[in-house]
């Protein structure tokens, strides 16, 4: 059995269907990626999966582990195993990066970025700041499973790298299951993922095991052709 | 605590005083024993006082004065007449701490004037911690001279308690300037009332800030800032803001392993230190 398994997921947000009955898996251990133009429900399904509450399931469940977590609460999904690295944290001013990984780690041995550890978690943080310090705040915790949404956004390609080099050392030379969200892919190349998957209007369009495939396919048709993809993919 | 303790100025236990700590350079006394030796402190004193501190800074100390005053049987009233005097060109730091340790049904008064002569510097912390059923009600004045500074921030969270507290900040003497943020933490159907003023007399500048964090649906916050000046060289700003926590901040905190409990504890922590 997969590690984790989303069976016909639906959300809808303000009236609109965001994910439309979709079917995603990932096994243990395993890099998949996940692909698709703004708006396409990435974000949502990462967060879905990592149990931000603010989202209601209209359908559907998450199997984590042989366990439905569908209801569980983000805290107890930690305890499970899943934590993401978000697209765009909140800045919390007035709490001490130190302070608040001393509160949340469950590792002695973690990546830390000493320069971060006296300033207010994001507050001020360029982009690529904070992508790195999502980073290090979930390398500091026992994960089966890690999400990263768009960790290669915004970041210069020596960031890329730095970036790419935490996941591979904290997440996937230890056996770390790893969803990459990217919408250009740049990072794909350095973390080689075993499938990509397309995501178009909260439905997993395509999948292909050489993710090459992939981004050919989408700087051919770009993404809003990109129906067109399920022809070159090995679906 | 014991360390905590020992460091204390002032420590008031219920309706005794524990601890009273004075040095060369700063004459602490209970409020009561200053007006009977200091004839000159009846100006200031705005009534005969019956509890309370006087705290007397005549010469630059490194040292940070601190003082507490604890609730920690039931049904006790405390009330507090303190008197704060900064004497000419001093640089001073003040702690000031008020609470109840445990459910007690409190009420602790508290009338205080802060007296900042010319040129002087004063950074003042002052928190208040009541809990359920207690009644806090406090009434602090800062009286600035020519050149004084105050920069302070007054902290109250009240957890269930009813709470009612009046500030003035008179900016005086020409080139005073003040910081002042008032920090309201409501939870577990605690109550607020807040009046602050700010009062600019001449070319000075001010800024009060108030900020409200409402934890529960049945807590309320009501806070009245004000700025009045009376000079056309007076610069005067206030900001007032009250608010329940983010359910962004909430929901990050928890989606690192935090529980709500926990993660909201941190978050009213970020609010008092920022």
């Amino acid at each position: 059995m997969s590690l984790l398994e989303v069976k016909n997921l639906e959300v809808e947000i303000e009236g609109k269907k965001v994910l439309d009955r979709l079917n995603f898996s990932i096994e243990k251990g395993e890099v998949v990626a996940l692909m698709g133009p703004n708006g396409s429900g990435k974000s949502t399904l990462a967060k879905v999966i990592a149990g931000d509450l603010r989202i209601n399931l209209k359908a559907g469940e998450i199997i984590f582990n042989k366990k439905n977590i569908s209801n569980s609460t983000p805290e107890k999904r930690v305890e499970e195993g899943i934590a993401l690295a978000f697209q765009n944290p909140p800045a919390i001013e007035g709490l001490k990066m130190s302070y608040f990984l001393d509160n949340i780690r469950q590792k002695k041995e973690c990546f830390t970025e000493e320069k971060f550890l006296n300033r207010d978690v994001n507050k001020g943080f360029s982009g690529g700041e904070r992508k790195i310090s999502e980073l290090m705040q979930l390398t500091c915790l026992n994960l089966k499973l890690v999400l990263l949404d768009e960790i290669d956004s915004g970041l210069d390609i020596k960031k890329v790298k730095e970036a790419a080099n935490i996941i591979k050392e904290h997440f996937i030379n230890k056996g770390v299951a790893v969803l990459i969200i990217t919408h250009h892919g740049d990072i794909l190349d350095l973390l080689k993922p075993s499938r990509t998957n397309i995501i178009i209007n909260g439905k997993i369009v395509g999948k292909d095991e050489n993710y090459k495939n992939v981004l050919k396919t989408i700087k051919k048709y770009d993404y809003e052709k990109c129906r067109k993809c399920t022809k070159f993919l090995s679906d | 605590m014991k360390n905590a303790e020992s460091a204390l100025n002032f420590y008031q236990i219920d309706n005794k005083i524990d601890r009273i700590q004075g040095k060369e350079e700063v004459v602490i006394l209970p409020s009561n024993l200053a007006w009977k030796n200091f004839i000159w402190t009846h100006e200031y004193f705005d009534r005969k006082p019956k509890q309370g501190f006087f705290l007397w800074v005549k010469k630059n100390t490194k040292q940070k004065l601190n003082t507490l005053i604890e609730i920690t049987s039931k049904n006790i009233i405390q009330e507090m007449t303190n008197l704060i005097i900064i004497e000419k060109g001093i640089n001073a730091e003040l702690a000031s701490f008020c609470r109840s340790v445990k459910r007690v049904k409190g009420k602790h008064f508290a009338l205080a004037k802060i007296i900042i002569k010319e040129n002087s510097n004063l950074e003042f912390s002052q928190g208040n911690l009541w809990r359920k059923e207690d009644e806090f009600e406090a009434n602090y004045s800062f009286i600035l001279a020519k050149g004084a500074k105050l920069k302070t921030v007054i902290t109250n969270q009240g957890d269930g308690a009813k709470i009612n507290t009046k500030e003035n900040i008179y900016l005086k003497g020409k080139g005073s300037s003040a910081d002042v943020r008032i920090k309201m933490i409501a939870k577990e159907k605690g109550t607020f009332f807040s009046e602050s003023y700010m009062h600019g007399e001449d070319e000075v500048k001010g800024h009060l800030e108030c900020s409200g964090l409402i934890i529960d649906k049945k807590s309320k916050i009501t806070s009245i800032p004000g700025i009045i000046c009376n000079s056309n060289k007076a610069e005067l700003t206030h900001e007032a803001s009250i608010g329940k926590i983010s359910e962004e901040k909430l929901m990050y905190l928890r989606m690192r392993g935090l529980s709500e409990k926990k993660a909201t504890e941190l978050i009213i922590k970020s609010f008092l230190n920022s």
